[in-house]
Order: structure tokens, then C-alpha cells, then sequence
């Protein structure tokens, strides 16, 4: 099983920033996702090098059963 | 990791309860009583003072229909009254009084308040929403700039 993380930081004027690990490829974005709906719209996204590593792994995949 | 998110929040003024909740937490907090009445407001603070003050909470709206009715929470502590009240467009707006004091410090508290409320808002959101779904809460804290941190944690 794999874990996956997310760290949520409040500031005090309201604004959060949402730290998810451990999700590859686009799938994390279904957090981000559950978190605008409970917070309010997104202002930035960043994605690191593990959202786009599972996404090429995923064309790999697929031209496999092709 | 996957991906930082940045969020600005958006208050539903729909949710009173959730503010009201918000609001009695950061108040307790600061050492303010809750004023049930207007009859509780007159016996404990002097309703015509000089100084008032009226902000508008940035991002904050109606979403569903509440038949334009309005809400209001009232706080009191030395002389100071402090309201929170969804006018009539749905906004929130919070309302800081006090004999004395000068409107700039009032609006600098008021914006304190507000932004305080705004914080406990989302906080009492998100650990609500993320109740009953896959993900755990395995630790938070409040740093030393007030933010507040929460770790989630979920497994496949």
C-alpha cells in the first residue's frame, strides 16, 4: 500500500497552501480538486517531477497493450 | 511530491452556522462575550459611541438562496463591540465600536478579527469535509506566525 500525504497550511489571513505527496501522475488532482471545492479558488499550482514521471509511465503502458 | 496548491478562501455566507462557529471560537479566544440581546448590549456598553468602523470580508459571498434574510453576531470586552452580520447582498461585514478609540485602530482591529474568523472558517471546513473520506488526520499545530498546520495522511 501506498502512502499518500498532504500537508494543509492556514495562514492568518485565511489562505492555504495544499502539499500533496506521494500521489503520481495526474491523480493528485483530484485532491486539489476536493480542496478548491472546500476552500475557495485556486490561485497556483505547481507540479513536481513525480506528477509528470507516473504520466509517462502511463503512455508506456498503454503502447504496450496496443 | 506531486503538487503544492495555493487557495484563497471564499466564506459561503450561506453556511451561518459554520461562521457562527468560527466566529464564538476566535472571540472566546480573544476574551470577548457573546451579547444575546440588545438588551445584554445596553446594560454592558454605551450603544452611542463616538467611533465606529465597517469592513467588508474580501471573498466572501451567497451561494443558494437565504431569502435575503440577515444574521448577525454581536461580542463584546471593555467597551468594545465588535459585530459580524451577512447584510442583505450576502456579504459578510464585521462592525467594530468602541467610545475612545480611534477608527484606525478600530479598522486594524476589525481586519485582525475578520482575518482570524476567516482562518478558524476554513480550518472548521476542511476537518469537516475531510471527516468520513480516506483521509486521516495524523497531526497538527499552530506555528508561531499563527498559521495553522494540518498533515493528512491516506492509503490505497
Amino acid at each position: 500500500m501506498a502512502a499518500k500525504e498532504i500537508d494543509v497550511s492556514i495562514s492568518k489571513d485565511g489562505m492555504v497552501k495544499v502539499h500533496i505527496s506521494g500521489i503520481k501522475g495526474p491523480g493528485c488532482m483530484e485532491y486539489a480538486k476536493l480542496f478548491e471545492r472546500i476552500v475557495g479558488t485556486t490561485e497556483d499550482v505547481d507540479h513536481t517531477w513525480e506528477y509528470y514521471e507516473e504520466a509517462s509511465e502511463e503512455v508506456g503502458i498503454k503502447l504496450e497493450g496496443d | 511530491m506531486s503538487a503544492v496548491i495555493i487557495l484563497a478562501p471564499v466564506v459561503i455566507t450561506t453556511a451561518w452556522p459554520i461562521i457562527s462557529a468560527a466566529a464564538i471560537t476566535v472571540m472566546a479566544s480573544l476574551g470577548y462575550a457573546t451579547v444575546s440581546t440588545a438588551v445584554d448590549l445596553a446594560t454592558k456598553v454605551d450603544v452611542d459611541t463616538v467611533n465606529k468602523v465597517e469592513l467588508e470580508v474580501e471573498n466572501s459571498q451567497e451561494i443558494g438562496d437565504t431569502l435575503g434574510r440577515e444574521e448577525e453576531l454581536v461580542f463584546t470586552k471593555d467597551g468594545i463591540v465588535v459585530t459580524f452580520k451577512r447584510d442583505i447582498r450576502g456579504r459578510l461585514q464585521v462592525c467594530v465600536s468602541g467610545d475612545g478609540i480611534s477608527k484606525i485602530k478600530l479598522r486594524k482591529m476589525g481586519e485582525e478579527m475578520a482575518n482570524k474568523v476567516v482562518q478558524q472558517y476554513v480550518y472548521n471546513r476542511v476537518v469537516s469535509e475531510l471527516e468520513g473520506t480516506e483521509m486521516s488526520i495524523i497531526d497538527q499545530e499552530v506555528d508561531e506566525d499563527e498559521t495553522i498546520k494540518i498533515k493528512l495522511r491516506a492509503w490505497d
